[in-house]
């Protein structure tokens, strides 16, 4: 059974006037990581608030086609429901905190207490939790006085500690600093090893190239291309949809034109792939 | 559970402490303040009873450790207060008869001095209990105090979110302040000038404020905030048989108070 099934998706805002999502079909298998890439109001967030039931509980609007994660049917349940099956982290980190709790162990703890785990799993999950984001050293400070960063770890690591069998994260490195997007892929990267399936949408293509399974292109809310990132960052077509070549890419293809990269071979879209290429000319 | 520290990030005034005033469960100081305010204005009338509260007070606040910050709190607030309404009445009220010293042709007046100074032994009774609740009960407990009685999650957060979102939102003005300035808006000089930078503040403010409004609440809603079924709370507030039986006691004297008063 697929982690995440979409089947002739279209949505469109209370406020719309044309849809969202325009007939989105989409397959995600377990331990899959799964990039959502595409322009400013390509759909992207929309997906995602789709997938955590946001929208249409939330977000009203005309909502047609259905969406499984697992056996669930989103449209079925509430989105409190939803929160043991689909674990969300939005881009602002600061909007993410409940403004009800006042440590960062309580805010992580935060979730499990409204689904009703005794005393022992939200000491043994937040523990677990706040390991995996490097969040121990800060469990009884204030979640408002940390950095945007770690503001976004610690929302990161509530939805963690809730063990959602789907992680979507919307575009979470967008408010961060280098080091802070770094250290949140870092964190990706280690649920990517431990099995999780992932849907990221985000704007570092850099990433994605090296460590997405299957990368996703939409514009005005219907899907472009769907292939391995490295069919997709280097397709010709993906500037006409907002998006532009990784240097490493243009790079390979300059080497082609001047007769640096061997004609049969593709073009790379990450480093060690161009230095490869460039290598073997 | 460990308490954190007094925190920037926070609105609170709680001090971190261990005494017994900071293991008292929430509701019994919450029924303290109650009681005081139906004793001063339902139960026995004169001095020596507002006295003895504000002295039973003083003792609570330095055994509980928190003297000192109380008394600073207190000074600040009522000297202001104190001195405005003795220097109204010792001079206006409409009792006043009997002359304590004049100033030419004005006269002050024992009756509106001793007037003032019990409505403020009676203020000082009711604020002295409130401090010792607001120093000594972390916002935290109180909400798991709450949830652990079975109120609606509704109700904490009615009660916990502005003690932290309020100096985010300082903190936000500040910032638009500073843009805003930076972009040559002028918000000092005479009232006219103040009043139309409110304008360019307020507008980003509230969009502002509306749009984190709007994510806050997707953000409580995906972790759970109604999900149906019973929830837990992490932190557990000690209630003993004892602290039972004392908010037991104050509430049947609070309504013992309430019943006397209106048949007295």
């Amino acid at each position: 059974m697929p982690a995440l099934e979409i089947a002739h998706l279209t949505y469109t805002y209370p406020t719309g006037t044309r849809p969202s999502l325009q007939d989105l079909s989409l397959r995600v298998e377990k331990g899959e990581l799964l990039a959502v890439i595409g322009e400013n109001n390509s759909g992207k967030s929309t997906l995602c608030y789709a997938i955590a039931g946001v929208i249409p509980h939330f977000f009203h609007g005309q909502f047609n086609g259905s969406m499984l994660v697992g056996k669930v049917n989103t449209a079925d349940q509430t989105i409190s429901a939803l929160a043991e099956h689909v674990g969300l982290v939005m881009q602002i980190p600061g909007n993410q905190l409940s403004g009800v709790r006042f440590t960062v162990f309580e805010e992580i703890a935060f979730g499990l207490e409204n689904l009703g785990m005794n005393r022992q799993v939200i000491h043994a999950r937040t523990t677990a939790a706040l390991a995996l984001t490097g969040l121990s050293a800060f469990a009884e400070r204030s979640p408002y006085q940390l950095s945007g960063g770690q503001q976004q770890k610690v929302a990161l690591a509530a939805v963690l500690a809730v063990s959602p069998s789907l992680l979507v994260l919307d575009e979470p490195t967008t408010f961060l600093d280098p080091q802070g997007a770094r250290q949140v892929f870092d964190i990706l990267l280690e649920l990517k090893r431990q099995g999780k399936t992932i849907i990221l949408a985000e704007q570092r293509l850099e990433w994605i190239a090296e460590f997405a399974d299957r990368v996703i292109v939409l514009q005005n809310g219907e899907i472009m291309l769907c292939d391995t990132p490295e069919e997709v960052l280097r397709h010709p077509q993906i500037k006409r949809m907002g998006l532009d070549w990784l240097p490493y890419t243009k790079a390979a293809a300059m080497a082609k034109e001047e007769g640096l990269w061997a004609k049969d071979r593709p073009l790379s879209s990450t480093f060690s792939a161009t230095v490869a290429g460039l290598q073997n000319g | 559970m460990p308490q954190p520290e007094k925190q920037s990030g926070n609105a609170t005034l709680f001090i971190a402490g261990k005494s017994w005033l900071h293991r008292l469960h929430p509701f019994n100081k919450l029924l303290y303040i109650l009681l005081t305010g139906v004793i001063i204005y339902a139960g026995p009338k004169g001095w020596p009873v507002e006295v003895f509260l504000i002295t039973l007070n003083g003792i609570m606040a330095l055994t509980g450790g928190v003297f000192t910050a109380a008394w600073r709190l207190l000074w600040r607030s009522l000297l202001p207060l104190t001195l405005f309404m003795i220097t109204i009445h010792g001079f206006l009220h409409a009792d006043n008869r009997i002359i304590l010293f004049s100033f030419g042709r004005l006269h002050f007046y024992q009756e509106g001095f001793v007037f003032a100074i019990n409505v403020l032994l009676q203020l000082n009774a009711v604020l002295t209990a409130s401090l010792l609740f607001v120093f000594c009960t972390h916002p935290a407990d109180l909400i798991s105090a709450i949830s652990q009685a079975g109120w609606p999650p509704s109700l904490a957060y009615l009660l916990s979110s502005p003690l932290l979102l309020l100096p985010l939102m300082h903190t936000r003005i500040r910032t638009i302040q500073a843009a805003q300035r930076s972009r040559g808006l002028d918000s000092e000089g005479n009232f006219f000038k103040r009043f139309l930078a409110l304008f360019p503040l307020v507008t980003p403010l509230v969009l502002g404020a509306l749009v984190e409004m709007e994510q806050r609440s997707i953000a409580l809603e995906i972790r759970g905030f109604n999900a149906p079924g019973p929830t837990t709370s992490w932190r557990t507030i000690a209630d003993s048989t004892g602290q039972q039986a004392a908010r037991w006691t104050m509430f049947f004297l609070i309504i013992l108070l309430i019943i006397g008063r209106i048949f007295r």
